[in-house]
């Protein structure tokens, strides 16, 4: 059943040329960081003597001031992006989708009690939660991975559950309540087909949301910690250099800039053909 | 004398898939004070007509050709501007949707007050003179309800809003596209005998688009059968009934279940209705007619007269 | 209330006071959408009941108290003799394979995700009788009794029109074999030339099966053809009910006689004719008046019918109204 979904989303994305080029630049910051072992330079290896090269053959985006090959460190610093943005928007889109479809199906009491916790969880500003937060635990990648997530799944739910309230009325789920089947089964069959579009339109947002707020926790020094490589951290070393060294900064800023934009695009383009199949 | 006059009107729409062509070709007139019925199915062409001729049809559509005259006067070509000089005023729509039709944030009194201002029926006791339309349609309590929101009356006395909001310039064409479709039967009888008390008593004319024949043997005075972008068939409504010559509006009379007889079976057309993108050469109707012959299947018939009724079918040459 | 005479009849499914009431919030104040209140009848084995009212009459809603997606407020809901309106999900399991549904909306009675194979399995699959090459057998011959062929299994619903869908609809409900089906407006959303084609397939597959129908509809003429008995509702209510050709021969409630009167006829030589039309405006179901709630149309009310609820009495063989002025009128 989600062959379908999927086969015709392929289809329609090959039309559109944005698309495409969206999903090629993730796809090359993806590959890059995957591969980034094979650069022959270590990332976190100091080598004062080096220190602030401009970009040459030898070092293709320079040095950083400790000399380590800055090239070296954006790939490993896309992947500390790319997985803090997967890895969370896995964790807020599961919770969400599951919280909104139970929310959206069975309403009552339970409905109207953990909607009014997403509006006030809605409420109070996620960012100061999450530099709290991690000003309490130790700071490291697995910890802002599950901040982010538990705290960005409100959107995913409240989306969830409006479509779920207006498939919980179609005939066709009626009928399999006739059959007598399971309510889990009937989400599962009949309600989540239809609610994967708008899941995976929220999904791609949430993983631009996700990059975005890791690079501006490691920017403020919350984040990822030194010596490893973040995206964030670097454009944060960076900024006493903007004058004498800008390669420091434009580097970073770049890949931050164009991995955001790529999935935002994607997320835009899945939003409409979705839009489109609904007429 | 006639009101409208309607030739070789073609309108398509262009869409992804291909230029839909919605009305292919179509020739009709309506005197004043009569009621012409356009029956036809999903699809034949009858609501694109209704809006070709209320200048409603904007891209991806266009008319391609053909000449709408009103009042002897050619409306396919007008600006917006002067479009919307007719509407309302000479010309006026009743639709399907009489909940879609009102704006929801004014009240009926208000919206039936901005159609009479726009043509210039400013006069001190505008209020007054909508409360009196209000009334003329029936709608009880009007001095209460002038001020009363579309959301806070029924079905019916919606559907009767928006006739009264249709006649308060007196227009003296009004076109009815389905007006009782989505009503209850009692109330559907209601809102068509207060159309036929119109039509009378004021003079006016009405098109009334519909798929229901019961409707149009209550009500019209002439009818047009179209079918695939096409008129198949054209006669008072007394001479459709009687002797259909076509053979969609035979089987189209066949299967209305009756009330009085209780056969088993209902008589049915098989098949179903042509794509209009890329129609099929030769007469609409030859897939699914009992009686089509090879020419059917290659050139479109001619729309001609036999006796006091027009239709296009070959088997009539004969 | 007695059976009808004639062959030997059971009662397949009786209803007997059965109510529904929503709860609607009118600002701060609870009140209570009597959608159902208090509506009793039959249906014998083998027979076509035929319910016909306007919008907001219940009539959907009785039909969806009968197939349980509904919680009845009371009442009792019988079939075959035993009361299933309490029962619990489990209880109600063996029941499941008895009653099927056809629905309104071709266009919403079938998941768009799935394939027709898997959609008219669906039931066979619930039951869990067969196993997977006897339900494609099954399947296969099904489709054929509805006038499709095998090639269908691997398409979407979207590749098919309103009365390819309906069929489909109705392939899903007998693979089961069932005993009774729900029909809710069936044709009312297709076309005039296809409705024909669908009520025509119903009717042969019901005598075929030996199938018990609740067919609601607002189309009186179409129910009058597929339909043995007709009961007529309003506002929540039965009104009327009776043999199907007796009711709109000599229909005895205000209502059915204003309902028939309605109808507009396919013969422009009868458009003059002498009719009943209905003037005034309806009553609401929220909180509704303990009167007979047609009084505010009714040509006929009187004192007793603003103030006392009339009560369905069995005027004819066969045919029961519920009016306080029915021996006058």
């Amino acid at each position: 059943m989600y062959l379908r979904l999927i086969k015709d989303i392929k289809q329609k994305l090959a039309k559109k040329k944005s698309a495409k080029i969206a999903i090629l630049i993730i796809s090359i910051f993806a590959m890059a960081s995957i591969l980034a072992f094979l650069s022959p330079y270590d990332p976190n290896l100091i080598q004062i003597k080096d220190r602030l090269k401009t970009p040459s053959l030898k070092h293709i985006f320079g040095t950083d001031l400790m000399g380590r090959d800055y090239f070296t460190r954006i790939l490993y610093g896309g992947r500390v992006s790319l997985n803090v943005g997967f890895l969370s928007m896995i964790i807020s889109t599961t919770l969400g989708t599951f919280i909104g479809a139970i929310c959206g199906y069975y309403e009552g009491i339970l409905d109207s009690v953990i909607m009014r916790i997403v509006d006030i969880l809605m409420c109070v500003p996620s960012f100061f939660i999450i530099l709290v937060l991690n000003a309490y635990l130790e700071p490291s990648m697995t910890t802002i991975i599950f901040v982010i997530g538990f705290l960005g799944w409100m959107g995913t739910a409240r989306i969830v559950r409006a479509e779920t309230l207006t498939l919980k009325n179609r005939e066709y789920v009626l009928y399999a309540k006739n059959l007598g089947m399971k309510d889990l089964k009937i989400i599962k069959k009949h309600i989540l087909p239809s609610i994967l579009p708008v899941i995976l339109v929220v999904a791609t947002m949430s993983i631009a949301g996700a990059i975005l707020t890791e690079s501006a926790l490691s920017f403020l020094g919350m984040g990822i910690q030194a010596p490893s490589a973040s995206w964030g951290s670097m454009l944060s070393k960076a900024q006493k250099y903007i004058g004498s060294d800008p390669y420091l900064c434009i580097f970073p800023g770049f890949a931050i800039l164009m991995t955001v934009l790529s999935f935002n695009i994607l997320g835009d383009i899945i939003g409409q053909i979705m839009d489109k199949r609904r007429s | 004398m006639k009101l409208l006059e309607v030739k070789e009107l073609k309108t398509s729409f262009y869409t992804e898939e291909g230029e839909v062509e919605a009305v292919r070709g179509i020739d009709f007139e309506i005197k004043k004070g009569e009621i012409l019925g356009l029956v036809g199915e999903s699809g034949s062409g009858k609501s694109v007509t209704a809006k070709s001729i209320m200048g409603l049809i904007q891209n991806p559509g266009e008319i391609k050709s053909g000449s709408i005259k009103f009042q002897g006067k050619e409306l396919i070509g007008l600006s917006q501007k002067e479009y919307n000089e007719i509407n309302g005023k000479d010309i006026a729509m009743i639709f399907q949707d009489p909940l879609s039709s009102f704006n929801p944030l004014f009240t009926i009194g208000h919206q039936i007050g901005d159609v009479m201002n726009r043509h210039g029926k400013k006069t001190k006791n505008l209020k007054n003179k909508i409360i009196e339309q209000l009334r003329k349609v029936g709608i009880p309590s009007p001095k209460e309800r002038v001020d009363s929101y579309p959301h806070e009356f029924s079905g019916g006395q919606r559907q009767r809003g928006m006739t009264a909001m249709s006649l308060s310039c007196s227009p003296e064409l009004i076109i009815a596209d389905e007006p009782t479709t989505a009503l209850d039967v009692t109330i559907q009888a209601q809102i068509l005998n207060l159309l036929k008390k119109i039509s009378l008593e004021e003079k006016k004319s009405i098109l009334l688009i519909t798929h229901d024949l019961g409707v149009i043997a209550e009500v019209c005075d002439r009818v047009i059968v179209m079918y695939g972008g096409h008129i198949m068939e054209e006669g008072s409504v007394f001479d459709i009934f009687d002797t259909p010559k076509h053979p969609y509006t035979k089987g189209l009379l066949n299967s209305i279940p009756s009330l009085e007889s209780k056969t088993k079976y209902l008589k049915t057309i098989e098949g179903s209705a042509p794509s209009l993108i890329n129609p099929p050469k030769g007469c609409p109707f030859a897939k699914r007619c009992k009686v089509a012959k090879e020419k059917c299947h290659i050139d479109l018939p001619l729309f001609k007269s036999y006796d006091k009724q027009k239709a296009r079918c070959w088997q009539l040459e004969d | 209330m007695l059976a009808i005479g004639g062959l030997n009849m059971s009662k397949m499914i009786e209803v007997k006071n059965l109510k529904k009431y929503f709860e609607v919030k009118r600002g701060f104040k609870k009140s209570k959408l009597k959608a159902v209140d208090g509506v009793s009848f039959y249906i014998n084995k083998g027979e076509t009941f035929g319910l016909v009212g306007e919008s907001g009459c219940g009539k959907s809603t009785v039909g969806r108290l009968i197939t349980t997606l509904f919680k009845a407020t009371s009442g009792e809901i019988l079939i075959e003799g035993i009361d299933i309106s309490k029962m619990s999900s489990k209880e109600l399991k063996p029941y499941r394979k008895k009653i099927q549904s056809i629905f309104q909306d071709p266009y919403a009675s079938l998941n768009p995700y799935m394939t027709i194979e898997e959609i008219v399995s669906e039931s066979l699959e619930e039951q869990g009788i067969l196993n997977k090459e006897e339900r494609k057998e099954k399947i296969i011959t099904t489709l054929e009794k509805v006038g499709l062929n095998k090639e269908v299994l691997t398409r979407y619903p979207h590749e098919f029109s309103g009365g390819q869908r309906q069929r489909i609809g109705i392939a899903r409900a007998i693979i089961v074999e069932p005993e009774f089906i729900f029909c809710d407006e069936p044709i009312s959303a297709l076309d005039v030339s296809i409705q024909a084609q669908v009520i025509n397939m119903i009717y042969d597959i019901q005598k075929e099966m030996n199938l018990t129908l609740l067919f609601v509809a607002h189309d009186l003429a179409m129910v009058r053809h597929i339909s043995d008995r007709i009961g007529v509702m309003y506002l929540g209510h039965l009104v009327e009910v009776s043999k199907s050709d007796d009711l709109y021969v000599d229909p005895l409630h205000p209502y059915t006689k204003i309902l028939l009167s309605s109808i507009p006829i396919p013969n422009p030589r009868l458009r003059d004719r002498k009719r009943m039309l209905a003037e005034g405006e309806l009553l609401s179901q929220i909180n509704p008046p303990k009167c007979c709630l047609f009084h505010t149309r009714c040509p006929y009310s009187n004192d007793i019918c603003e103030n006392t609820i009339p009560l369905m009495e069995e005027v004819k063989e066969g045919h029961f109204v519920a009016c306080h002025r029915v021996g006058e009128i």
